[in-house]
């Protein structure tokens, strides 16, 4: 070997190092300011997310106690009267209120909890089977209806003639809300016979199998919430016909 | 002194691999950090329209709410005008219900077996739940209403749906909501022509569909474990 091709080979070296040194110093500098930068936005979504939900809890409070009053004071009028027809009328609205989820109630039953499976860092594998879809919670609801429940809830969200379960993204839709994971299906009726059907239900096998998170838990007393939405939002195409 | 050359030139070599690798590693390394952070926001970003749209139907609630009660503060001690208002409510409720013979435009879906291709639960479920999320109002199958508690349950050859056995064709009828019957067509075109691959699938648009009531023979509509709770 020459000394000039040595000197060519030394040169080749150092102009790598260089271009080396400068592409990680620009990458460097170029990722801390997005990170900066994205922790900005994220701080302030955060602090905008937190803002909305407290107005939706305000809101709930709200809605609550204006139902609560108008309850009590159509409850006062019905009895000022004194009338026995204005009466019944009221037994009859609490009736149907009660069969078609408008009203609050309490019984024995189960809660089933539900969450994604815990994946491990660097596991090639598709996340789709480790999250759960709607078609999961169709079915698991339908358990619960087969094994005679009186009343349903997912996440707090009445389910009633017209409640649906369709896959937004992440998010599943419930009664035109959205819910992110995880989920808490609630059901009151026979809870032994509806703890048997769902946890001997194809479904919950194939679930187990892939790791998802479930947690099944029989009560002697849940609260299931009334339907939250504006009624008539849901009957605009109906007309009576009897 | 040529010994020496060659031990430098092959030092610098390692330590250049070494930087290249390194180099390598954390420019990928940095580049994740910078679209998981992205991620986050988009996510965060999702979540709070999702929350604002939520509290937009909170508010539109509250809003009828509040003209239902001053109405009833305004009539007080009027009896008819509070059977008026017993009656209305009674009317809507029963609606959702589903304890009301009804009528509007809507869809009709038949479904049949196809040679050996059976239609199974999760077929009807799908449908079933694919019409409510395109605001179907109202929907029987085979003329059973479907109501909050309408199980489907696969029997044999049969499908059992609020406890009546039924054998194929379906024939589904939905009301939509006159709105979005279009668009709830549309929907249920991309349901049927997935259902189509194995099963016999026709869906019609109509103007006139009846649904009738729920049968209340003890089945579906049961409250005997439910306690009504007032709110607090």
């Amino acid at each position: 070997m020459s000394r000039i091709d040595k000197r060519i080979i030394m040169v080749i070296i150092f102009i790598i190092l260089g271009t080396a040194i400068a592409l990680q110093f620009r990458s460097t500098l170029a990722a801390n300011r997005q990170k900066a930068s994205a922790a900005v936005d994220v701080e302030k979504l955060k602090k905008q997310l937190n803002d909305e939900r407290n107005v939706g809890k305000g809101l709930k409070d709200q809605i609550n106690e204006l139902e609560k009053k108008k309850e009590e004071s159509l409850k006062q009028d019905v009895n000022s009267t004194g009338s026995e027809y204005l009466k019944k009328q009221k037994e009859i609205l609490d009736y149907v209120k009660l069969i078609s989820g408008m009203t609050d109630v309490k019984g024995p039953g189960i809660i089933i909890k539900l969450n994604d499976a815990l994946l491990k860092k660097n596991e090639m594998q598709d996340a789709n089977y480790f999250i759960i879809h709607d078609s999961d919670i169709i079915k698991i609801v339908n358990e619960l209806k087969k094994a005679g429940a009186q009343a349903i809830s997912i996440n707090d969200e009445r389910i009633v003639s017209i409640s649906e379960q369709v896959c937004a993204g992440p998010t599943i839709r419930i009664n035109r809300n959205r819910h992110p994971v995880p989920f808490e299906i609630k059901a009151i009726g026979d809870p032994d016979a509806m703890y048997r059907a769902v946890d001997k239900s194809d479904r919950m096998a194939i679930l187990r199998g892939l790791k998802i998170r479930v947690e099944m838990t029989r009560s002697k007393e849940i609260l299931i919430s009334k339907f939250n939405s504006n009624i008539e939002n849901f009957i605009t195409g109906l007309e009576v016909t009897n | 002194m040529k010994l020496g050359r060659n031990i430098a030139i092959t030092v610098v070599c390692i330590i250049l691999g070494m930087i290249i690798t390194w180099q390598y590693k954390s420019i990928s390394y940095n580049q994740a950090v910078s679209s998981l952070e992205n991620k986050r926001a988009e996510e965060l970003m999702s979540d709070l329209l999702n929350e604002k749209k939520n509290n937009e139907n909170l508010r539109k609630k509250y809003e009828e709410l509040d003209q239902d009660y001053r109405k009833i503060l305004d009539t007080r001690g009027q009896a008819d005008e509070t059977a008026k208002a017993l009656g209305k409510e009674i009317e809507k409720t029963r609606l959702i219900a589903g304890l009301t013979d009804v009528k509007g435009r809507g869809i009709i879906i038949t479904l049949d077996n196809n040679g050996f291709s059976h239609v199974i639960e999760s077929d009807i479920l799908n449908i079933l739940n694919e019409l409510k999320a395109s605001d179907a109002q109202a929907i029987s199958v085979n003329d059973e209403r479907i109501v909050a508690m309408s199980e489907v349950r696969e029997a044999g050859r049969f499908i059992m749906i609020n406890g009546k056995q039924m054998l194929p064709p379906f024939v589904i009828k939905a009301i939509a909501d006159p709105d979005k019957l279009e668009n709830s067509v549309k929907i249920m075109g991309g349901v049927v022509e997935r259902l189509g691959d194995y099963l016999k699938v026709k869906i019609e648009k109509s103007d006139n569909i009846a649904i009738p009531k729920i049968k209340d023979d003890g089945f579906v509509l049961r409250y005997n474990l439910l306690t009504p709770v007032n709110p607090k």
